[in-house]
């Protein structure tokens, strides 16, 4: 029993941390958004229960759908890009797996705001790509307009979201064992049918992972829509941000919050129930 | 085996009791936040005037929390001050005026702060600043007549005044031609230049310009007049490269050649690119937005006094021609706007405007109460499409 005691313990900075950190500003976020505003904007609480009517407001719906369609496109570009990368290097990366999964992290030591202006430098109307296209020719000043257009959020995001997908996906091939494969060929199956009956379901673990771990944080990402995006690219994220910085109100800004929450966490809990079941199946 | 005694043992019962655990704990700590914050201090009275609290002493007690725009201070005027008394200046940044206040409002500790007039006369009734003895600051004499007794701050018990401004266009004239002074430019060139063209991102600013390219008045409350303004700016802002304050950085890079923009800021843009020739800056016959901003130190300034040595320091004459060079605007110092008259305004014509024209020019009052929500509804209109 005392071995059971002691993971008990360990358990509890995090707990901490989370009550910390999560719950009690969350608690803050549930009264600010039954709360009302003074004249200049100060937020005073209460129990205004009807602020939650806000959230009805078709003014968003087209905002949610946009913020949801980026999601889905992040993803599915980072599994399109991130599963061959991840294929690669666990199958074939011999020696320098390691240092390829280290490569592949390393844009992260960098900060998040840095990453996303990096690609203003390589974007830019007067940028590294926009000066190649002109050197090899192409007309137009400049020839093509990357920034400020859904193209470059959504690169923005996958760029920044990818290590998310490939990490998942190379622990599961990992895990996998390739004796799988040798099996599938033996029984007469030509690669692309024994990648489709044997790897892919065997790592769909580390897919679904991979997914919820990119998609969650993209639905609700700002910062890249901020910088790289224009007029046509507000997400989510921007609206509730614009709900307590620019001409907005920070109760609907709370509710906004938490509605978000609300619909990211039955996605979630649907993610939990999938993830329990196969688990005691596939070891 | 191991993992099976790992699996049971965090079982549903011990799940659920710490679930339980937290939700208690969430709601205890919620309902202390809503009871605890539920009794702020009283907001004066809109009429009457708001008792005035302990006034500061100008001496050095700590480190300067400087909460401004970005590049609209000398840092080199603000790394003397530091090396002079030995302190170190932190300078957070706003990008607008509803940013400063949202973060006023939460309750972060600043020292000292940059409102517009409008701003300042609503933080002013709410009681959030601190007093200013003007006996403290040896250069008080540098602030103009007016300014003892300003519209927006009786007595000018609250604030010190900081930087007039215009609103206007700024555009690069070896890309773009046909300009005509007026508001009505942005509509003329968005069917050619509207990859290159931006707006600030400031309700005031772009509601504001788009009443009165139709003849409305700046800050009207109509309903229907506002409708039509927002219904003017969607004709273009569809097509607009973007909303953006900072009507500097993408001028000098390149990627406007159009910006709505601030006086100063054009002369930033001019002293940065490498054609400054190119670089042309109009205000509009239908109407310029003009004023000053202040300087005032909040209620909770952990360090008010540093905040009044760092007023007087920026009053100082050589301070504010140094700053001026810096900045692009009229500084309100006596000194400060000769420097501006006798090099900026000389330079470039197109940048010149008097006090005068700024202390009774179009004010930009910012709304409140039900005129603050029809605004914000206003203004979502034209972000959110």
């Amino acid at each position: 029993m005392s071995a059971n005691r002691l993971w008990r313990l360990l358990l509890a900075p995090g707990a901490v941390w989370l009550l910390v950190l999560f719950v009690a500003p969350f608690g803050i976020v549930v009264a600010v958004s039954l709360g009302t505003q003074d004249f200049i904007g100060r937020v005073h609480f209460g129990w205004n229960f009807e602020n939650y009517q806000s959230i009805l407001d078709p003014l968003y719906y087209p905002i949610l759908l946009r913020s949801a369609i980026y999601a889905v496109e992040t993803t599915g570009l980072c599994l399109l890009i991130g599963y061959p990368v991840a294929y690669t290097i666990s199958r074939f990366g011999g020696r320098y797996r390691n240092l390829l999964v280290i490569l592949i992290i390393l844009p992260w030591f960098a900060d998040y705001l840095v990453r996303i202006y990096a690609w203003f430098v390589i974007l830019g109307d007067d940028g590294v790509v926009n000066g190649l296209l002109h050197f090899v020719g192409l007309p137009g000043n400049p020839p093509v307009i990357f920034l400020n257009r859904p193209f470059a959020v959504v690169g923005g995001l996958v760029y920044d979201y990818l290590p998310f997908m490939i990490l998942p996906i190379y622990a599961a091939l990992d895990r996998m064992n390739p004796a799988l494969i040798e099996a599938g060929k033996d029984l007469y199956g030509s690669p692309a049918q024994t990648f489709l009956h044997v790897t892919w379901p065997a790592t769909i673990q580390g897919v679904i992972a991979g997914a919820v771990l990119v998609g969650l944080p993209s639905v609700g990402d700002f910062a890249t829509a901020q910088i790289l995006g224009g007029t046509q690219t507000f997400m989510i994220g921007n609206l509730i941000q614009d709900q307590f910085t620019g001409a907005g109100d920070w109760p609907s800004g709370a509710v906004l919050t938490i509605g978000l929450m609300a619909l990211l966490s039955v996605m979630m809990i649907f993610y939990l129930r999938s993830t329990s079941r196969p688990a005691d199946l596939m070891s | 085996m191991a993992t099976d005694r790992w699996n049971s043992e965090i079982n549903r019962r011990d799940f659920l009791r710490a679930g339980a655990a937290l939700g208690i704990g969430g709601s205890a700590l919620w309902l202390a936040a809503a009871c605890g914050a539920s009794s702020p201090t009283p907001v004066a009275n809109a009429n009457a005037s708001p008792t005035p609290l302990h006034y500061p002493t100008a001496k050095i007690d700590g480190d300067l929390n400087l909460f401004n725009w970005s590049q609209y201070m000398d840092p080199g005027v603000i790394d003397r001050f530091a090396k002079h008394y030995g302190i170190k200046v932190n300078t957070p940044y706003f990008d607008n005026m509803e940013d400063m206040l949202t973060k006023l409002n939460a309750g972060v500790s600043y020292d000292l702060t940059f409102p517009t007039m409008d701003y300042a006369l609503n933080l002013i009734k709410a009681g959030a600043l601190l007093p200013i003895d003007h006996t403290q600051l040896a250069n008080w004499s540098q602030v103009p007549q007016y300014f003892n007794n300003p519209w927006y701050d009786p007595m000018a018990t609250y604030s010190v005044p900081y930087a007039i401004w215009t609103t206007g266009i700024m555009w690069r004239s070896n890309q773009v031609q046909g300009m005509t002074a007026s508001w009505n430019d942005f509509w003329l060139q968005a069917p050619t230049y509207h990859d290159k063209m931006f707006l600030l991102n400031d309700y005031q600013e772009v509601l504001g310009m788009s009443l009165l390219r139709k003849g409305f008045d700046i800050n009207s409350g109509v309903q229907s007049q506002l409708d039509t303004a927002v219904n003017e700016v969607l004709k273009i802002s569809t097509g607009l490269r973007g909303f953006e304050t900072d009507d500097i950085t993408n001028m000098v890079n390149g990627t406007a050649w159009i910006h709505h923009a601030w006086s100063g800021d054009a002369y930033q843009v001019i002293s940065q690119v490498n054609d400054p020739q190119n670089i042309q800056y109009e205000t509009c016959k239908e109407g310029v937005p003009t004023g000053n901003d202040t300087m005032v130190i909040p209620k909770n300034a952990q360090h008010p006094g540093t905040a009044l040595k760092f007023i007087d320091w920026m009053l100082d004459p050589a301070n504010a021609t140094s700053n001026v060079a810096y900045f692009g605007y009229p500084q309100v110092t006596t000194a400060g706007i000769t420097a501006y008259q006798n090099t900026i305004a000389k330079q470039y014509p197109f940048l010149n405007m008097t006090l005068d024209a700024a202390i009774n020019g179009l004010r930009e009052i910012v709304p409140t109460g039900d005129k603050r929500y029809l605004w914000i509804q206003e203004w979502r209109k034209i972000i959110y499409s």
